[in-house]
């Protein structure tokens, strides 16, 4: 009889429990931002760079308490840098998940063909990391970016090539996916009316591991200088054949050359190599001091331009948020595209009419395996 | 002199498709199967030895030796838990398997060590040297000439040693070979070691090169496959020449042709052996089956 008894109160508590906690948690509202990009395979480490910095942007947006009501709640998706399972992710973010807004994706092939998942839900999204200048220019409004773009990019590249350095023979390797294919050509155009038309062009595909040949091909013209337009891995494994081969160039690039991880694995032959960026953790202004201070305490690492533009995108939805509430999804895109001036950790951000952020990049130069200020 | 470069530097890459596309031979010479977790038992020997190389940094040689055997031992496990068990399944259904499992073993090593490629020690010097004016690699060679003196040492063991006829005798006819007291089980225990051994001593090799990351098996692994195909599936000299064969096609033509078409040249070969010579390449120099090298006296 004991027994029983005591069983019911521990049931009855039990049941009690399920009911009055749930309570508690309902206080607020869920409000899911979603996330697409890259969390597996070769590109994974801009994947997960993007994740974190929107991660850390959904946490103190939270804790500030400026969306009275409202817990924002980070869903992640994998597209594994593939088009395909770009859109029926996005789909999954969209219609399953409700997420009110999208960050995402890293490829810009990815960006180009999920987006239309966004434009057709009408639901805001922010991509942080693609670079491709064809996202902004296709008619679509609910399509913004926080990146650099590769018009850009390329302009610097080619100038600090020409102009600050004094190289004369540019020589290229690019990938050949859209991404390598379409930076090439403004390089080639820029440097071409600048009047040093590139004395070698070479290309490689996605999981080559072996450049030697087009190595070879490239030292046969004897460049001074050689821009890599590439992702993390195969520029690495560039980086280090290059140094192996005795090639006396001086190697820049975007992309893939500016992610952490190129360092890491390049090692030693990585030095010397310029880029651009648009965040640098040695930068004193308070706003991003305070945002490396907490980056650094949270994930025991120094953040990267990836993470400060995925929290720079975090924020500009945050804001908007926080002006329109979370009701109307056309009415928080017309806030996001209303950001002006709006300062954020990787440089003052405003949308033009088209949804591009345009704005200067720091040149950069690895010394001692560290992204220094050039 | 950029020929000979282009040569030479296909010679390395020839090396680790050879020394990973024997796994594949001697599995399918004496099972009749095709193991295609091979490629990942690669990837998994790089991360192994890179954890010895971690352990035991100042002997890079206990590394060689330990990480290399760690492959063999799974590669056991895997035919004694796993494998033994479809033995008299249909081929087809083991290829499934076996691509099922290089993805789990593939998805495991992303677990384990992340989805970040990883960089590798140097076991000699990157620095070049001048050789009649064609510039050499010093660890590029060293990898090259290990390879060279690893096949040749299999070669010998298969053709010269009692535990090799054995073997060959269980590559020509099972049946036969256990009515002559052969050990069936216990030789094909021993071929997947084999096999394993090989495809982490490729992994510690390449990875200096290619650096090592949980997708990497499947690139390598499919390259030395078409190389052992192209060379002869189940002959060990014709996959030698089959991976020398791909890497040297592949680096000249890239270096010749254009970087944009290498896979599909190489891939054209393959079309033109299967075409003219089902066998492989060899077998239109000299007559070689499976494991042999001299015709069988029936």
């Amino acid at each position: 009889m004991k027994g029983k008894v005591i069983c019911l109160v521990i049931v009855l508590t039990l049941g009690l429990s399920l009911i009055i906690l749930p309570g508690f948690a309902m206080d607020k509202k869920d409000i899911v931002i979603g996330v697409i990009g890259p969390m597996t395979l070769s590109d994974a480490a801009s994947g997960i760079s993007m994740r974190d910095g929107v991660e850390l942007g959904i946490d103190e947006i939270n804790k500030s308490g400026k969306l009275a009501g409202i817990n924002l709640k980070m869903v992640v998706v994998d597209d594994e840098g593939n088009p395909t399972k770009s859109i029926s992710g996005n789909r999954r973010l969209v219609y399953n998940e409700k997420a009110i807004a999208v960050i995402g994706s890293v490829a810009s092939s990815c960006t180009l063909a999920n987006m239309q998942v966004t434009q057709e839900a009408g639901i805001p999204q922010i991509t942080p990391v693609s670079s491709s200048p064809a996202v902004t220019q296709k008619g679509n409004k609910w399509i913004f970016r926080v990146a650099i773009t590769d018009a850009t990019r390329a302009k610097n590249i080619v100038e600090m090539a020409l102009e600050k350095l004094g190289k004369k023979r540019l020589a290229i390797l690019y990938i050949s996916s859209d991404y390598g294919i379409d930076g090439t050509k403004m390089v080639v155009d820029i440097s071409t009316q600048m009047g040093y038309p590139p004395v070698a062009v070479e290309s490689f595909n996605e999981g080559d591991r072996d450049f030697s040949s087009q190595l070879l091909k490239i030292k046969e013209k004897n460049p001074d200088a050689l821009i890599l337009w590439s992702l993390y891995e195969p520029a690495a494994l560039i980086t280090k054949q290059v140094a192996q081969m005795g090639l006396d160039v001086q190697i820049l690039g975007p992309g893939g050359l500016t992610n952490p991880i190129y360092v890491e694995l390049a090692g030693e032959a990585a030095n010397g190599v310029i880029v651009f960026l648009s965040y640098h953790p040695s930068s004193k202004e308070p706003h991003i001091l305070s945002f490396t201070e907490k980056f650094k305490e949270k994930y025991g690492r120094i953040p990267d331009h990836y993470n400060a533009q995925a929290y720079d995108a975090v924020m500009i939805i945050g804001a908007a948020l926080e002006k329109v509430g979370v009701d109307d999804p056309s009415k928080i895109r017309d806030a996001i595209a209303s950001a002006k001036n709006f300062k954020g950790i990787s440089g003052i951000i405003s949308f033009d009419d088209i949804g591009e952020s345009t704005r200067e990049e720091m040149p950069i130069q690895i010394r001692n395996g560290k992204y220094e200020l050039f | 002199m950029i020929f000979f470069e282009q040569i030479i530097s296909g010679l390395v890459t020839g090396s680790i498709y050879s020394l990973l596309g024997l796994g594949f031979t001697m599995i399918y010479a004496c099972t009749k199967r095709i193991n295609f977790a091979h490629g990942e038992l690669m990837a998994l020997g790089g991360f192994v030895g890179l954890v010895f190389i971690e352990i035991f940094p100042s002997c890079l040689f206990l590394s060689f030796v330990l990480g290399p055997l760690t492959i063999g031992l799974i590669a056991i496990i895997i035919e004694r838990l796993f494998l033994r068990r479809l033995q008299e399944a249909q081929p087809l259904k083991i290829v499934i398997a076996t691509i099922g499992l290089s993805v789990v073993l593939s998805v495991a090593m992303q677990i384990i060590w992340g989805p970040y490629p990883k960089s590798y020690p140097n076991f000699i010097s990157e620095k070049p040297f001048s050789f009649i004016g064609v510039k050499i690699i010093p660890q590029n060679l060293f990898i090259f000439l290990i390879s060279i003196s690893l096949m040749i040492v299999l070669q010998c063991f298969f053709l010269y040693t009692k535990k090799g006829r054995a073997l060959r005798a269980l590559s020509q006819d099972r049946y036969a070979a256990r009515l002559m007291g052969i050990k069936v089980g216990q030789n094909i225990s021993l071929i997947y070691c084999i096999s394993g051994i090989l495809a982490g001593i490729a992994g510690m090799f390449m990875a200096p090169i290619y650096f090592v990351s949980s997708s990497i098996g499947t690139f390598l692994g499919l390259k030395a496959f078409i190389a052992a195909v192209i060379g002869g599936l189940g002959s060990v000299p014709g996959t030698i020449a089959g991976g020398f064969f791909l890497g040297i096609v592949e680096n000249l033509s890239s270096g010749f042709i254009s970087s944009k078409y290498k896979s599909g040249i190489s891939m054209l070969f393959l079309v033109l052996v299967l075409l003219f010579s089902p066998k492989g390449l060899l077998s239109i120099f000299h007559k070689v089956n499976l494991l042999k090298w001299r015709k069988s006296k029936k």
